[in-house]
């Protein structure tokens, strides 16, 4: 029944990150799987999302492993990039309290964009959504995809570093 | 912190925006495939077989048709503007007025019945509580005074051992040795030591405002909202890491541990976390010494933060294994 409803939605998201549709397929037996195993007792008040959180979680695990490197792949890595740009070179651990702090800024920054830009930054950095697939899904050119993108970095970047964050 | 870490810590993004985010269409096709599909079928409509003979009078068949059509519907358009009564009208508005009446109801009740799934984790404690303003966020609706009441007198017992082993800890020597003997003693000693600093959100006193923080902090502080709209005491009873300790002793796996810890604490100091649910039981109200269970990495830990930033981390489940 989940894979009926969200079968569709999970196998698109996992394709993103992984870039490939056997990855994306184990990922999501994985992901269906750590579900049947948590629920319950934990019970999401939104299931959807709880969905495809423990499915990305599932996908950077193994994207981490390096699996991903024998198919697909490419998105990933690019984004990751653009998402390193954000903050300074640094090997430092961040503590749970300063992620928490971050991620709450971070969080406050997206609510205060409009709804198209804060879509289009959750695709390409939660879901690493490929700049083609970003410019039709949100009718927009490839080229207005990158810059409206590396125009919303900068203003993270300088929102994070205005909250001291960085 | 490198760009996978940053992209982990997004997991813990709002749901309503990761939803969002993956499911709103900007675009009026899906694909440029359907696109162009669409585009195809504008350009070449479906061609209709007819036969010869009619289609040679089609033009004439249908030009009649249409002219009939116009003619009937301005007769009757006339007879309605002469002779019809406008009282006759009323009725239909009524109808259509109640027919709306009908529908709202049945939305109002269809919202109704959407929000009944909310009190399943009321349900499956066996006693709901209607009135818990959040029922349906995991982990806080159950009913304190039953859970306390379970608690078994060894547990409680355990507890004051407990606290008097880590209050121990923090006293100078020369009290230590009263410590641990007798409960009476423990209890003298405790009187003798300093209360801990309360955190910042034992000392607010607003639901809305510890509601505003937990947002802040992507997550609820179940517990002090449970305490401030009074379903359970402040000084309810604690998890000890001894408690813990003792599920894990007894062979009891993380769900288990989970399980049994929501069914004697279920109100947590904390749940909520960025990428992961974190589970915070603290162990007093400085919220500087707390049990931390993970769900997503099925993990147990005992953290304490020092005031020099510093913490040290118990890994309770491996230790205990």
């Amino acid at each position: 029944m989940i894979a009926e409803q969200y079968g569709a939605l999970c196998r698109s998201a996992a394709r993103d990150i992984l870039g490939s549709e056997q990855d994306a397929e184990e990922c999501l037996n994985d992901a269906l799987l750590q579900i049947w195993n948590t629920i319950p007792p934990v019970q999401p008040e939104n299931f959807c999302a709880y969905l495809l959180k423990i499915l990305r979680n599932e996908a950077l695990d193994r994207y981490k492993s390096g699996r991903r490197s024998k198919r697909g792949g490419g998105q990933q890595t690019a984004a990751l990039d653009e998402l390193s740009e954000l903050l300074p070179a640094s090997d430092n651990v961040l503590s749970e309290l300063e992620q928490r702090e971050l991620l709450a800024a971070i969080t406050r920054f997206l609510q205060s964009l409009p709804q198209k830009h804060r879509d289009l930054f959750i695709r390409r950095y939660w879901r690493f959504s490929s700049f083609t697939d970003l410019a039709r899904d949100f009718d927009m050119r490839e080229n207005n995809v990158q810059v409206t993108l590396s125009r919303l970095r900068k203003k993270l970047k300088h929102y994070l570093r205005g909250e001291g964050l960085l | 912190m490198n760009g996978l870490d940053l992209a982990a810590l997004l997991n813990g993004l709002p749901d309503e925006m990761i939803v969002s985010a993956n499911t709103n269409i900007y675009s009026s096709a899906e694909s440029p495939a359907e696109q162009s599909a669409a585009k195809n079928v504008a350009v070449q409509p479906e061609p209709i077989e007819v036969s010869a003979p009619f289609r040679r009078h089609t033009p004439s068949v249908f030009s009649g048709i249409v002219a009939a059509a116009c003619l009937l519907f301005a007769v009757g358009f006339a007879a309605v503007m002469l002779h019809g009564n406008q009282d006759d009208l009323i009725p239909q508005n009524s109808q259509v007025d109640s027919l709306l009446e009908e529908v709202t109801a049945v939305t109002t009740s269809a919202q109704s019945t959407t929000a009944a799934p909310e009190t399943v984790t009321a349900l499956r404690t066996e006693q709901p509580d209607t009135t818990a303003p959040e029922a349906g966020t995991t982990l806080t609706v159950t009913t304190p005074v039953t859970s306390e009441a379970s608690v078994p007198v060894e547990t409680e017992s355990a507890e004051s051992t407990a606290s008097a082993e880590m209050q121990t800890a923090a006293l100078p020597p020369e009290t230590e040795t009263s410590v641990s003997v007798t409960e009476s003693e423990t209890t003298t000693a405790a009187a003798t030591t300093e209360p801990p600093e309360p955190h910042r959100i034992m000392q607010m006193t607003s639901v809305e405002e510890v509601e505003r923080e937990g947002n802040r902090m992507v997550g609820e502080y179940a517990r002090r909202i449970a305490e401030l709209n009074g379903e359970i005491d402040a000084d309810a009873p604690r998890i000890t890491t001894e408690e813990v300790a003792q599920m894990i002793d007894e062979g009891m796996e993380f769900r288990a541990v989970l399980q049994r810890l929501h069914e004697l604490y279920p109100y947590p100091d904390y749940i909520g976390g960025s990428g992961v649910t974190n589970i915070e039981y603290w162990l007093d109200i400085s919220g500087t010494d707390f049990i931390l269970l993970t769900i997503e990495s099925e993990s147990v830990v005992h953290i304490v933060h020092h005031s020099d930033g510093s913490a040290d981390v118990y890994d309770i489940l491996t230790r205990r294994r």
